[in-house]
């Protein structure tokens, strides 16, 4: 990837989902752990309710961004190879989308209709 | 422009060499943040499988959380809740460190320590209650 010029927008950025995690993923982590075994009908109720689907989304823009940016600083750091970063960059930026936008639909689905 | 060019192509040196220097406490730690950065990002399709199961109907949520009943499978539940937690705290270490604080090498260390301590705590907490 290589981010000659990008370190404080990174810096800011990182800090600022950090924020956003620790509040939301202290939410959907509790809401997982605690819901392993219950019932589905059970699990559907909690994510439709109280806008914990809407959570679940903010937290995960957040959490995707926020690993983007860390992954690539990781592949910035350890990979020497210009293109081997460039390809790994890249896979970085499809499977965060992925996760992004899959868990986003999956929820808006779960939530509203 | 020629410039530019010059730097896309520019093999970057290496991160520090491991090899030369003596493992502490801290420095386990810190490379720990990074380690818990990258379980999470794997983590994170866990998570997906997890929404996707939901998704598909109770079906694929039974056959999801029949593999979760296993004692395995909840330990790995339970570190990989503990790295998280991990990652979570080292990050709040990042944030006293960015106002200039805690620097010296007492605090440094005590901080290092709060954040293992801390981190198993909260863990342990999210799954006991």
């Amino acid at each position: 990837m290589h981010h000659p010029k990008e370190g404080t927008k990174h810096f800011k950025q990182q800090r600022l989902t950090a924020v956003v995690n620790i509040v939301l993923g202290v939410i959907v982590f509790n809401f997982f752990i605690n819901n392993i075994n219950k019932s589905y009908s059970f699990v559907l109720d909690g994510l439709s309710n109280n806008l914990m689907w809407l959570i679940v989304i903010i937290f995960t823009l957040s959490m995707s961004f926020h690993m983007w940016i860390g992954l690539n600083h990781i592949l910035d750091d350890y990979v020497d190879g210009v293109k081997t970063r460039s390809i790994l960059g890249r896979l970085n930026s499809i499977m965060v989308t992925i996760v992004a936008l899959a868990t986003s639909l999956l929820m808006v689905n779960i939530g509203l209709l | 422009m020629a410039n530019k060019n010059k730097i896309d192509t520019i093999e970057r040196p290496m991160s520090p060499h491991l090899q030369v220097y003596k493992i502490s406490f801290t420095m386990i730690m810190s490379m720990m943040h990074r380690v818990s950065g990258f379980i999470l990002y794997l983590g994170s399709f866990l998570f997906l499988a997890w929404y996707l199961s939901i998704f598909f109907g109770q079906e694929s949520y039974n056959f999801v959380n029949q593999l979760f009943s296993f004692s395995v499978i909840k330990f790995a539940l339970f570190l990989f809740t503990w790295v998280f937690f991990h990652h979570l705290f080292g990050g709040i270490r990042h944030f006293i460190w960015d106002f200039g604080l805690g620097f010296d090498l007492n605090s440094i260390e005590w901080l290092a320590r709060l954040t293992a301590l801390f981190s198993f705590l909260s863990a342990s907490l999210v799954w006991i209650l």
